[in-house]
């Protein structure tokens, strides 16, 4: 455990040194993976998964993406993670 | 005071200005606003066009917008302030474009009224432009004595006489330029050629002519080289006039250089006269090499950064417990977050970088 928190921490170091838009597309990026892996997972099972829906994420696609569009944005996101990792723990568990 | 035919235009000219002014404010006031008011903004923006329209081709619209310059039709005394060209009209809808296209189009689901708004704004832009760009004015048209002293007595003002004769003989010539000197004498433009001791500074004329010649010629190769990235380039330097036209190879140009470039811009704009734009606008461009330089070094950070990022994610998700599932479990080929549904969500994607 220790090895990762190392790992964790300097990871950490490097993205305290990116500015803001590098900040938000790095945690966009990680939500995005969280969803993607569960997607996958469920599709090697064949549990079928509904996603929801918002064009809040469009926003993101502005050339000057405001603070409003980002968190808009990452809530969308963290809600379509957590609703198909809901589903899917509803046909595992 | 001779009549200079002005009064005639000037409800004209002023309604032009008070529509844009107000145009511009409306769009300013609404860009951090609600964006329940941005239909009332587009409605309100198409409006106000029709009227721009029906002014700019009214039979006065030479007069309006700049015209033949004619040296019987000079703007002087009272009137000091108000002569307007297309210049700023042109420039208005420039920046009204810039706003509508680079902060409210990404707002709009819909962009098809908008688009179809910048198509119509782009014509009456490029409208006055044309205008603009056809008249002719006269740089080296020298004013006589008789339309020196009416704007003497006609601004009872010392200071301003001061300048005004100053204005001449500095340039030797471009009424234009002495308009403007009166009329913006505290203002960016002309403080620091004139108010700020050019009285006492040694005039253009009286410089050596080689020695300005190759400062001229340096300063069109300096222009060439930093502006000529941002535009296309139309360049005009006979008789010693010079200037570019902008159309912008990209809007993806940063802040603080735009606003330099419609300084330069605005420079051969007023003043038609290369020596004058010379001396104006080199510390310009080299405000815009700083900018540029500082630019690079922050790409370079920028880079720096990321690679670094890069690094650290790959060597921490080689030990977290999230990715150990993933690799154990599932192929990572097929990891495909491109997938995740609607075609909204695929366009978003497809800028993903990893």
């Amino acid at each position: 455990m220790e090895e990762v928190n190392q790992a964790f921490n300097e990871y950490m170091e490097a993205y305290k040194k990116l500015n803001i838009p590098e900040k938000r597309e790095e945690i966009i990026n990680s939500t995005k993976e969280l969803i993607a892996v569960f997607e996958q997972l469920a599709d090697q099972e064949q549990i079928p998964l509904k996603f929801l829906r918002s064009r809040e994420i469009n926003d993101l696609d502005g050339e000057h993406t405001s603070e409003d569009d980002f968190l808009e944005a990452e809530l969308v996101y963290l809600e379509v993670a957590k609703n198909i990792i809901g589903q899917y723990l509803d046909q595992k568990i | 005071m001779k009549d200079y035919g002005y009064v005639e235009i000037e409800e004209q000219r002023n309604a032009i200005e008070k529509e844009m002014s107000s145009l511009l404010s409306r769009v300013y006031k609404t860009m951090h606003g609600d964006m329940g008011l941005t239909r009332e903004v587009l409605g309100y923006v198409e409006d106000t066009m029709e009227r721009l329209k029906t002014l700019i081709a009214s039979p006065s619209k030479q007069e309006i917008l700049g015209g033949e310059f004619n040296k019987d039709r000079i703007y002087v005394g009272s009137e000091i302030g108000k002569e307007k060209t297309s210049v700023p009209l042109y420039f208005e809808l420039d920046l009204l474009m810039d706003v509508l296209e680079k902060r409210y189009m990404p707002k709009f689901t819909d962009k098809g009224p908008m688009i179809h708004m910048l198509q119509e704004l782009g014509k009456l832009r490029d409208e006055a432009a044309a205008l603009k760009f056809s008249s002719q004015f006269q740089p080296q048209e020298k004013l006589s004595e008789a339309a020196m002293d009416d704007i003497i007595a006609a601004t009872g003002n010392f200071e301003i006489e001061k300048q005004t004769k100053a204005g001449v003989h500095f340039l030797g010539i471009d009424p234009i330029y002495m308009h403007d000197h009166v009329t913006y004498r505290n203002g960016d433009y002309i403080s620091e050629g004139m108010s700020s001791g050019s009285l006492g500074k040694k005039p253009l004329y009286e410089k050596d002519e080689k020695a300005l010649a190759e400062a001229q010629s340096q300063y069109v190769d300096d222009l060439l080289s930093v502006v000529g990235k941002y535009f296309v380039r139309d360049w005009d330097f006979i008789n010693g006039k010079g200037k570019f036209l902008d159309k912008l190879v990209s809007y993806d140009v940063d802040d603080r250089i735009m606003e330099r470039l419609r300084r330069i811009y605005e420079l051969q704009e007023r003043y038609h006269n290369l020596a004058v734009v010379s001396e104006k606008a080199t510390a310009i461009l080299e405000e815009i090499v700083a900018i540029e330089d500082e630019l690079s070094k922050e790409r370079q950070a920028t880079e720096k950064h990321q690679k670094a990022i890069d690094q650290a994610r790959a060597r921490y998700q080689a030990k977290s417990s999230f990715w150990k599932f993933f690799h154990r479990k599932m192929n990572p080929d097929k990891l495909q977050m491109e997938s995740m549904t609607t075609e909204e969500i695929d366009d978003l994607y497809q800028g993903r970088k990893r």
